[in-house]
């Protein structure tokens, strides 16, 4: 498949969206990001550029789990196809990027019985779903706010796990899923469930730009891209080539990044001020002011860090009263 | 069963949370402790210290996941023994496989009904009874049963609740010591995992082993009469139904004794036992008692409104630790000062209980928690399997369990295991909520006190939004006042945008009826012709004297009569009014002549406010 892609530094504006997405690529454990916001505001567009920019991960060939060599070792009995645990081969493969759509059935979600291999040898054997591709990658959901409750409830548990556990048609099987959630939606359309609101590590609030001069850039660059997109991401190349460069960078330097116990100290007076519940904010705090560190290229974690962490990390999670908007801060 | 291993957070290396850890533990030590409900917000560590335990200990412990169909739960039939070895065998369910452990669900609140009714069946009886497909088949089942569950999704209903012995509140740490030692621990354990297992291993194997000493004390732990007579007077006080608390308390307290190496349960035992074990059982008004079922409060809401209730009460009182009431305090005072009036605000929004539409057998259509239903498109969870053929959703693993037994005679098609025959084929029964639309037609016109109704609906409106996001409602608001009626707020769920829509709407004028009525009744029409199998309740507020014609040179009652008799021909449609008239000398009785035209239910509300409002609403839909 080769679908044309916009370039993901050529969206104009949008700085905080494409930090956050970003932020997610450089530490998975940040958990993901929920994007908000009216219609027609590149929302889909960044997720999908993203794609171009993702570093390459190692997979054991034709895994439908994108497991890694020595996870397929520990983990893996999984599909029974013995040349995965046998020959340690493996390719290196972007991140993978998966799409959930909102109409997706609950089996191709989790996965089900392959039928198959049901009625032709009479064997019970799982047939992998979207959250097994989503496995390392990420998943996205457009209008997350408009999934079906029981899709979302299968998202919990596994973003919360890691792990999908299938008990259902007849099979019993579990197998990693561990994604980076993303997920768009336009809050006119009705919000999110609290539980589901919470699994976002992140929360942007993205909006049309006022400034004229910058819409006529937006739409400069998209027509020139319609017209010619091969010229066009050609264009981009180094721009892309540059940012992977960094990303590839702050990978490498974030287990180095340290945080001293007044800047956690300081995270938890962020958070019990903002009354948040639980403590999942201090969490994803610090560790998004950890990347915004590795990002920067320091090795400490500055306040600067720590109060940009807090605009990523608080607005979805802020005790809200009742007729208060979801990121109105 | 193939399983994925994860590495577990050590339960020792768990921050704070004592009670938590201490119900979990009892139960680890007592089984006869009946379990565990943990309640609390997001981010807690409540999954985590369940699965904690679960690693810590040597006994199965077994997760059942929200999606869990009916033939995983209990058993059935091994289809591919039928089929390869011709052997009519059980493959056994997850309940059985908790057999002697725990049996954990995690967002329990959430769990679909069917799945409960199982549940709460093997529980009770300790074993499963499998008589289907061809097999029949009886093995024990006894689980200490875990759940954990955010009350902000809902509640659970009063038979499951009862079902846990034991039920903490978990709230997050005030503490900035213990918030720092939390993400310290949190970071370690994500960046190297056996590392930091390894570092905790033994202080894990320390307290496995007390655990273990503890189960083997237990028999000897002796409750003197004087403790008994405590708890019995402690449940007493509680106004708890039954004789469960009493047995649940007494159990749990020889736990904690027994875990503190005693043979004698003290009155401490007795009444920390009691707290977990009451927490969902008191009776009382006072509390943050969970149970009743008909509060699904999110839970800052609830907190509102305790504290509305309560705020004589602690105004003088002590401050309450133990409940998610003290944390709320901050939130009413911001609260209060943004509630300066303006003509028109909004009615303070408040909790609303539950309206459930009854649950039929009609095949309808949506999405959304409210109404559950029986749905006809290939949406929604598939709960269980049928052999009445209505649509040609196949459920392959019920078809196939179906012929499973009679594989041994039949012969199947060259390259085929199986001999398929019609009789065998079996339907997904699938079953989804579907959100309730409900439509607000309110009179603005000048007559009296058009302005407190407008506060009220508004409030009403809100409110329901607010119930809404946790059911998948849908709101919609009509005003009519001097010429015409208008749509206010379409059909939404979406509490900002009705926020934004209703914020400012003008009152005076004259009364245009008709005019509201036929607005109306094109409002749901549009909305059931995108959803047929919809419910729609419409709630008119108004005193009834329509004074303007549709149509020039009309008798304006006469005309909305009519008006009223058309649109209550949809008989999908329930109708509710309420009259608006203020009690004065002369009673016009016009708004109950109204409710009559359309069918409708009928409420006089002297003080009109979004509360009291709202409460007829809902008691006539629970009717």
């Amino acid at each position: 498949m080769n679908r044309k892609i916009y370039p993901f530094p050529a969206i104009v504006g949008q700085d905080e969206l494409k930090k956050a997405l970003v932020l997610n690529v450089i530490n998975p454990s940040v958990s993901g990001v929920l994007i908000r916001g009216e219609k027609g505001t590149a929302k889909s567009t960044a997720v999908r550029s993203l794609a171009e920019i993702l570093p390459e991960i190692d997979i054991v060939p034709e895994c439908p789990y994108n497991l890694s060599p020595e996870d397929s070792a520990r983990v893996c009995q999984i599909c029974g196809r013995e040349e995965c645990s046998e020959n340690k081969r493996s390719v290196r493969r972007r991140v993978p990027v998966v799409e959930l759509p909102v109409g997706a059935t609950e089996d191709r979600v989790v996965g089900a019985l392959n039928l198959e291999h049901a009625l032709k040898g009479g064997e019970r054997r799982f047939e992998p779903g979207l959250l097994a591709w989503a496995n390392r990658g990420i998943l996205y959901v457009d209008e997350v706010n408009l999934l079906e409750d029981h899709i979302v409830d299968v998202l919990l548990d596994s973003a919360a796990m890691g792990v999908n556990t299938v008990e259902r048609e007849g099979i019993s099987f579990s197998h990693p899923a561990r994604f980076t959630l993303v997920g768009t939606m336009n809050p006119e359309e009705g919000e999110l469930r609290p539980q589901l609101l919470d699994r976002f590590g992140l929360c942007v609030t993205v909006s049309g730009m006022k400034d004229a001069e910058k819409r006529v850039e937006v739409i400069e660059r998209r027509l020139a891209f319609e017209e010619n997109p091969e010229k066009f991401m050609e264009s981009w190349q180094a721009e892309c080539d540059l940012l992977r460069d960094k990303i590839t960078a702050a990978k490498a330097l974030l287990p180095l990044v340290e945080a001293d116990r007044t800047s956690m100290m300081r995270i938890a007076v962020i958070c019990m001020e903002a009354e948040v519940d639980g403590h999942r904010a201090d969490i994803i705090m610090l560790k998004t002011a950890k990347t915004l560190a590795a990002w920067n290229g320091r090795k400490a974690v500055s306040d600067e860090d720590i109060l940009e962490a807090a605009k990523f990390v608080l607005p979805h999670r802020m005790r809200r009263q009742p007729l208060q908007q979801v990121g109105r801060a | 069963m193939k399983t994925v291993h994860q590495p577990v957070f050590p339960f020792t290396a768990i921050t704070g949370q004592d009670d938590m850890k201490l119900a979990l533990i009892i139960n680890a030590v007592n089984p006869r402790a009946g379990g565990v409900l943990l309640r609390g917000e997001k981010g807690t560590a409540k999954s985590s210290a369940v699965r904690a335990l679960g690693a810590l200990l040597d006994k199965p412990f077994v997760e059942l996941p929200l999606n869990i169909s009916e033939d995983r739960f209990l058993g059935g039939i091994d289809i591919q023994a039928a089929v390869k070895h011709g052997r009519n065998s059980v493959k056994k369910g997850i309940a059985a496989d908790a057999h002697r452990g725990f049996l954990y669900v995690d967002e329990v609140n959430l769990l679909d009904d069917h799945i409960v009714d199982l549940l709460l069946h093997t529980a009770s009886n300790g074993f499963v009874q499998l008589q289907r497909e061809g097999v029949s088949a009886e093995y024990p089942a006894e689980f200490v049963l875990c759940g954990s569950m955010n009350p902000e999704e809902g509640e659970l209903r009063p038979q499951f609740l009862d079902r846990f012995g034991l039920a903490v509140q978990v709230s997050s740490s005030g503490s900035v010591a213990d918030r720092v030692m939390l993400m310290e621990n949190r970071e370690l354990f994500d960046n190297e995992p056996e590392s930091f297992i390894k570092a905790h291993e033994d202080k894990e194997n320390s307290l496995k082993k007390r655990i273990a000493d503890a189960g083997e004390l237990l028999p000897f732990v002796s409750v003197s009469q004087e403790i008994k007579t405590h708890i019995a007077e402690t449940v007493l006080a509680a106004n708890a139904a039954g004789h469960r608390a009493d047995i649940i308390i007494t159990e749990a307290a020889k736990a904690i004794a027994a875990f503190d190496k005693r043979t004698e349960v003290t009155k401490e035992d007795a009444d920390k036992a009691a707290e977990f074990a009451l927490l969902h059982r008191r009776n009382e008004m006072q509390g943050s008692s969970p149970e009743g079922g008909e509060n699904s409060d999110s839970g800052e809401d609830k907190d509102k409104k305790e504290q509305s209730e309560h705020n004589e009460q602690k105004s003088k009182g002590s401050k309450n630790e133990n409940s998610s009431e003290a944390d709320a305090s901050p939130e009413q005072k911001q609260n209060e000062g943004s509630e300066t009036e303006t003509v028109f605000a909004a009615g303070e929004p408040f909790r609303v209980r539950r309206v459930e539409a009854p649950k039929d057998r009609k095949i309808r259509r949506g999405s959304g928690r409210r109404t559950r239903s029986r749905t006809s498109l290939k949406h929604g969870r598939y709960v269980r399997s049928s052999d009445n053929r209505r649509s040609d959703d196949i459920a392959i693993d019920a078809t196939l369990r179906a012929a499973a037994p009679f594989q041994r005679f039949r012969t199947a098609p060259d390259g085929m295991a199986w001999a398929l025959k019609p009789e065998d084929i079996r339907e997904k029964v699938r079953e989804k909520r579907t959100g309730s639309f409900i439509l607000f037609v309110v009179d603005s016109s000048g007559s009296m006190g058009a302005k407190s109704r407008m506060s009220a609906a508004k409030g009403a409106v809100l409110s329901l939004l607010l119930d809404a996001y946790q059911k998948r409602d849908k709101v919609a608001m009509i005003t009519f006042r001097d010429k015409k009626a208008e749509t206010a707020l379409s059909p939404t769920s979406s509490v900002e945008l009705a926020e934004r829509k209703l914020s400012e709407l003008p009152t005076g004028g004259r009364t245009p009826l008709t005019s509201a009525l036929n607005e109306g009744k094109k409002l749901t029409d549009r909305y059931l012709r995108h959803n047929p199998d919809a419910k729609p309740i419409v709630i008119l507020l108004t005193d009834g004297r329509a004074n303007l014609s549709f149509e020039e040179g009309q008798n304006p009652r006469k005309e909305a009569a009519q008006a009223a008799e058309l649109w209550a021909k949809d008989q999908r449609i329930h109708f509710i009014v309420i009259d608006a008239e203020k009690k004065g000398l002369v009673d016009f009785a016009l708004a109950g002549a109204l409710a009559e035209q359309l069918g409708a239910d009928f409420f006089e509300i002297n003080e009109l406010r979004a509360d009291t409002l709202l409460n007829a609403v809902k008691r006539s839909i629970n009717e």
